[in-house]
């Protein structure tokens, strides 16, 4: 859910999307869902003389499992916030695994 | 549990398992070597469990190898393109191993080597 969080604070900010076949998508975020699946509007595609069926879009929604990068501008992102969240997402797995063996180790035992 | 273990005033954080090495490697130098040959070095600004990364001050190298087409153990040729990022998502499925504190170390033999 980390990154999910992480893209819809991008929505409405220029990003750019480098697919797992080597197209690079540019353009304006304007939804994200929690497999990363995004939709991008006003696109451009990077070298589009390579791929000219791309050049009459202009809005695409992109299969999460299909991106390889996205590419970020710094000025948007707070960096030590991320890593911040990244901590507590962590630390939360932990504690959520911890919970889930002692319950599974005792299920009889009536503790949370 | 015999791990290495730090105490905190809320909880006690244990060390012990693979994602922790990233925790310890945020705010640092990583070296990710990703699907397709190619290969990040960059600071590690945040993760998941999944291995989706986000990356700063990124260079990034990508070497390409034909092989022969007689016998494909024999490398025509190799080329390395390399390009830099300041700030990059990285999708975690083409992620293959991560070295922590491995950005300035060089790696022992070839990525085509390692590779196969």
């Amino acid at each position: 859910m980390l990154f999910y969080s992480f893209f819809k604070t991008l929505v409405g900010k220029p990003v750019a999307v480098e697919l797992k076949n080597g197209v690079v998508i540019r353009g304006d975020l304007t939804s994200v869902d929690q497999f990363t699946n995004l939709k991008l509007e006003n696109i451009q595609v990077v070298d589009d003389h390579l791929y000219p069926h791309m050049s009459s879009v202009s809005s695409c929604l992109i299969r999460g499992s299909v991106v390889r990068y996205v590419h970020l501008r710094p000025d948007d992102v707070d960096c030590d916030l991320l890593q911040d969240a990244t901590r507590r997402e962590a630390d939360r797995h932990k504690q959520e695994a911890a919970a889930a063996a002692a319950s599974a180790a005792a299920p009889s035992a009536g503790r949370a | 549990m015999s791990a290495v273990a730090l105490s905190t005033s809320q909880s006690t954080v244990a060390f012990n398992e693979p994602l922790d090495l990233l925790t310890l490697a945020l705010d640092e130098r990583v070296r990710i070597r990703l699907r397709g040959g190619r290969e990040l070095r960059g600071r590690l600004q945040a993760y998941d469990f999944h291995l989706n990364c986000i990356l700063s001050d990124v260079e990034e190298t990508v070497t390409e190898i034909i092989y022969s087409e007689e016998d494909p153990t024999v490398v025509v040729s190799q080329k390395t393109i390399k390009n830099s990022y300041s700030l990059i998502y990285v999708r975690g499925d083409s992620v293959v191993v991560v070295f922590p504190q491995g950005a300035e170390s060089e790696p022992t033999g070839s990525v085509v080597a390692d590779a196969e």
